[in-house]
């Protein structure tokens, strides 16, 4: 497991990336341990503590350390439970929109010619086709909740990994090894899967991450117009909607599944960022550079010197 | 005596990647006078190319000079920085490989020189516009004033390169600095660049630094050669003696096993063997492990002492015929 | 008692054209087309290397794909030990990939880098099914490198492991284990270091000798085919211009290009380098959807006459076994 250790040892060097990670971590933790950690029934209304604000507020108090919504429900136990759905829809709607566009790249980009044009055209036409539009047919049609959600987010974001796995067949197409390949004899089934998928890991990878993060608000979004997760059910983006009515006189409601959201993209973005450095060797020397001449014995002169001019230290 | 134009004093310069340090150039020292046209020979990874960077002043991360000097006309340039950059594309030019890469695909190749006019040269549209059409006379691109106007992709590769020189030579430079400035052409097209570089480093008595692994390449344009192996000059002097009896085991086989057109062996003479890996290169002679003569000796770094016939070699057995039993076996 | 007939070569080509659309294909825009190799005929005996020599745009690698039936044929036909395979198609196709060979110029992008040696070299064998178990399948890998003259321990490890010259040798094993009668050599050392090109084109000969391959060996320049070919082939925009034994090329090449072609080998003599008289031809290739109508390298020919220009000369025998399409021949 050496190259595992490797890998360990340039995430730890680089500050960002592992505050990231950290990041994730926690918050897919609390999903996890969510009846552990919460300190109450998310949906447990309680009349008497209506709108608390947090502890440290005025009139706040230890009970509730977010503070209280309109029905009196523990604003912290929410977002607990909050990120298990949020974090579900996320997950879900990133595998199936990936498999989809994955599918529909990888037969455009092999198969080229008009299969290619004919699968590319409905990818135009989907993206130009505004999303939201999309939505709200589908779920006065079939009606709101978690399945519609996460089938009509996969619907209306598969299409940027169409995109991107075709383009990378089409390089890797012409590259000689799979030349190489097709002259050997193997069939079109082994040169994808042995010659061609194997490209496609590590900018899928990157690419569902960042993806990840867009679904996170698209949920949001929708949930906020009351398209998606129904109460009693919660997200952090059911939260802040309902939360946006009494945003004068209880700014908790809003304010902290908005941090909740901000803090999970931003983790996930420094993540992924590292990630896609470390899967591009070049870049991944680049960085490893860096972090050499930033170790160096030697004055941040010099080294200012150095970086404008390109010389010696 | 007078400074020469470039003197390099045993420059080292390091790449760090995650693998260890790359030791691309290795201590490495050369002058190059006034009008001179030396050759920098050797296989890929031999620090040639590194070595023209370095005189560039193109050494980027995660590429350093670790140590050594670079001296122009007497003045240290890794001391002055600035001086450096105003030396770059005016007083020192470079041509690559593969023009295309150099040429902004988007912008008329006339544009192109007109700007670098402008910028080093302080001259008016009209006039760097006149003295570029002039430039495109000079190095053989017919009808220059309709062919100013044309982007990049329109010209075919040995015109790009022409263009490329044209560029190079719009600031009047002193050293021309030409990376396998031929390695990309047909070989028709090769003979034409060939041609056209001596005639310019006749009539402008330019001095020229030409990096190549094509030995043949270097013995039309060249004057002295040096040949480099694992990031060191192993051999270096005129180009006619040199050729004609290397002294260093590793300058002999590669003019042995470089194809020609009248060997009569039925075989070529290989080298046996790979470069070695510059992360923590071997200390004495990097070419022992090759080397069908070297011992104990070689595990000892050789100076680069004179031979016999004006050039200097770094082997203790300079001068002996290395390869005169595999030969042999090839011959019959 | 009837005459015993003569074996068939192993690879002959007879008129092969090749055409390439150019230009966008849309509703309205007409198709244009040129055929960037035509009237191309020769043959490939059993055990013998054809060098096919010419400058980038001389359809020297479409020739070589065309034979390997990855680009289409236009017209001609291609015979593999006598059987035509001009029209090979799905299952005959893949049987006949076992019997022809690709060797690729580029020994860093020709190797998956993700695969290990041995899931490399046995690739082949896999595909057409000619091994049965996994450990058969490691005991023929073992051979191959052998063969090539790789270390024992080189099948584990992954090809960035590998200088070029080693690569190559990966290459050159992979195209080899199904043992065919026939390899293509797409310019095998052009990007190897001049030390290490010896070392393979001594290897390619050597196991021509011990396995009869047949080669047909492209290259863009006359120095690198001479020592591996027995005969060579010179082409110029799209057509066949000579055709001779190997001595007959070097010593007494009739066709002017191929005198051209000669005299821009750099050779590492200074002084015969710097004193040459250079037959470099001016200008360019002619452009191929508008070929002119005689002699495609007339306008480049310092010996061209008024008949070069109105007729296209045909590949005629000019001296023995040796083949030229030249109105002037040397």
């Amino acid at each position: 497991m050496a190259r595992g250790a490797h890998f360990f040892d340039e995430l730890v060097r680089d500050k960002a990336a592992m505050l990231g990670l950290i990041g994730i971590v926690t918050v897919v933790a609390v999903a996890i341990f969510a009846p552990l950690i919460a300190p109450y029934d998310p949906a447990a209304q309680d009349v008497l503590a209506r709108l608390k604000p947090p502890a440290w507020a005025a009139r706040g108090s230890v009970e509730h350390l977010l503070g209280t919504d309109h029905l009196g429900r523990d604003v912290l136990s929410r977002l607990i439970y909050g990120s298990r759905i949020t974090l579900m829809i996320a997950s879900a709607v990133a595998l199936f929109a990936g498999a989809l566009g994955v599918t529909i790249g990888l037969v455009s980009g092999y198969l080229g010619g008009r299969a290619d044009s004919l699968l590319m055209r409905l990818v135009d036409i989907q993206v130009s086709f505004p999303g939201i539009l999309l939505i709200l047919l589908i779920v006065s049609v079939v009606g709101p909740g978690v399945t519609t959600l996460v089938v009509v987010l996969a619907i209306t974001n598969w299409m940027i990994y169409a995109r991107v796995v075709r383009a990378i067949v089409l390089q890797s197409r012409q590259s000689a090894y799979v030349e190489a390949a097709e002259v050997v004899g193997c069939g079109p089934v082994r040169v994808i899967w042995r010659h061609i998928l194997p490209n496609l890991v590590a900018p899928l990878l990157t690419l569902a991450i960042l993806e990840f993060t867009n679904i996170v608000l698209a949920e949001a979004a929708v949930s906020f117009l009351g398209l998606g997760v129904q109460p009693p059910a919660t997200s952090w983006g059911l939260d802040v909607a309902s939360g946006r009515d009494y945003v004068f006189i209880a700014w908790w409601l809003v304010t902290f599944p908005g941090l909740c959201i901000v803090f999970t993209v931003l983790s996930i973005n420094l993540f992924a960022g590292w990630l896609r450095v470390t899967g591009d060797p070049q870049e991944r020397d680049k960085r490893f550079a860096r972090g050499v001449a930033r170790r160096r014995p030697g004055t941040r002169a010099a080294r200012a010197a150095r970086a404008a001019e390109g010389a010696k230290p | 005596m007078s400074a020469p134009l470039l003197a390099i004093d045993h420059l080292e310069v390091v790449f760090d990647t995650r693998g260890g340090a790359v030791e691309a150039v290795r201590g490495v020292s050369l002058a190059v006078a006034r009008g001179e046209t030396l050759g920098l020979v050797g296989e890929s990874g031999c620090g040639k190319s590194v070595t023209a960077q370095a005189v560039m002043g193109l050494i980027d991360p995660p590429g350093r000079i670790l140590a050594g000097d670079i001296r122009w006309e007497g003045r240290s340039l890794t001391r002055d920085p600035k001086g450096w950059a105003r030396l770059r594309g005016s007083e020192i030019a470079m041509v690559f490989q593969d023009p295309m890469t150099s040429l902004n695909p988007l912008m008329s190749v006339g544009d192109q020189i007109v700007e670098t006019l402008r910028y080093h040269k302080r001259l008016g549209r009209s006039a760097a516009r006149r003295r570029a059409a002039e430039l495109f006379g000079q190095v053989g691109i017919g009808a220059p004033e309709r062919r100013l106007d044309q982007l990049p992709h329109e010209f075919s590769g040995g015109m790009r390169q022409r263009v490329m020189i044209a560029m190079a030579l719009a600031c009047e430079p002193k050293l021309l600095i030409a990376d396998e400035p031929t390695t990309a052409l047909d070989v028709t097209v090769q003979a034409q660049i060939v041609d056209l570089l001596n005639e310019l480093q006749a009539e402008l008595g330019l001095a020229i630094i030409l990096i190549t692994h094509d030995l043949g390449v270097a013995a039309g344009l060249c004057r002295d050669v040096a040949v480099m192996y694992a990031g060191r000059i192993v051999e270096m002097g005129p180009i006619d003696t040199l050729f004609a009896a290397p002294a260093h085991p590793y300058s002999q086989g590669l003019l042995r096993s470089t194809p020609t057109l009248t060997a009569s062996e039925r075989r070529l003479v290989a080298i046996p063997g790979a470069p070695p890996r510059l992360i923590g290169p071997p200390t004495g002679c990097a070419f022992l492990a090759r080397c069908p003569i070297g011992d104990e000796a070689c595990r000892r770094l050789p100076p680069l002492a004179p031979t016999g016939a004006g050039g200097r070699a770094a082997c203790f057995k300079a001068g002996r015929d290395a390869w005169a039993d595999a030969r042999e076996a090839a011959a019959n | 008692m009837p005459e015993p007939t003569p074996p068939a070569p192993t690879l002959a080509v007879e008129d092969l054209a090749v055409e390439y659309r150019v230009g966008q294909s849309g509703f309205l825009a007409s198709r244009q087309t040129f055929r960037a190799v035509e009237g191309v005929t020769f043959a490939i005996a059993r055990g013998e290397t054809l060098g096919l020599v010419g400058e980038s745009g001389s359809g020297k690698s479409t020739v070589g794909r065309a034979i390997l039936r990855r680009a289409p044929l236009a017209a001609g036909r291609v015979l593999l030990e006598g059987e035509d395979i001009s029209h090979a198609r799905g299952r005959q196709l893949q049987r006949l990939r076992a019997r022809m060979q690709l060797v690729l110029q580029d020994p860093y992008a020709s190797l998956n880098p993700r695969m290990s040696v041995a899931d490399i070299v046995a690739e082949p064998l896999i595909v057409h099914r000619r091994v049965a178990s996994k450990a058969q399948a490691r005991a023929r890998v073992a051979e191959l490198l052998h063969l090539v003259g790789l270390p024992e321990d080189a099948h584990t490890r992954y090809p960035h492991a590998f200088s070029g010259g080693q690569r190559q040798r990966i290459g050159i094993a992979r195209a080899l284990a199904l043992e065919p009668p026939l390899i293509v050599a797409d310019e095998p050392v052009s990007a190897l270091d001049v030390s290490v090109r010896a070392q393979v084109i001594n290897l390619m000969q050597d196991l021509q000798e011990k396995l009869g391959l047949s080669y047909l060996c492209i290259a863009h320049d006359l120095a690198i085919v001479r020592h591996i070919s027995h005969r060579i082939a010179i082409l110029y925009a799209g057509r066949v211009v000579e055709i001779a034994g190997r001595d007959a090329i070097y010593d007494a090449p009739k066709h002017p290009y191929t005198e051209a072609l000669l005299a821009a080998v750099p050779v590492t003599d200074p002084a015969v380098q710097r004193g040459r008289a250079r037959a470099v031809p001016r200008g360019e290739l002619p452009d191929l959807t508008r070929p002119p109508p005689g002699c495609r390298y007339a306008p480049r020919c310092p010996r061209a006459s008024d008949l070069c220009h109105a007729r296209q000369p045909p590949l005629e025998a000019k001296a023995p076994g040796h083949l030229a399409a030249c109105w002037h021949p040397g």
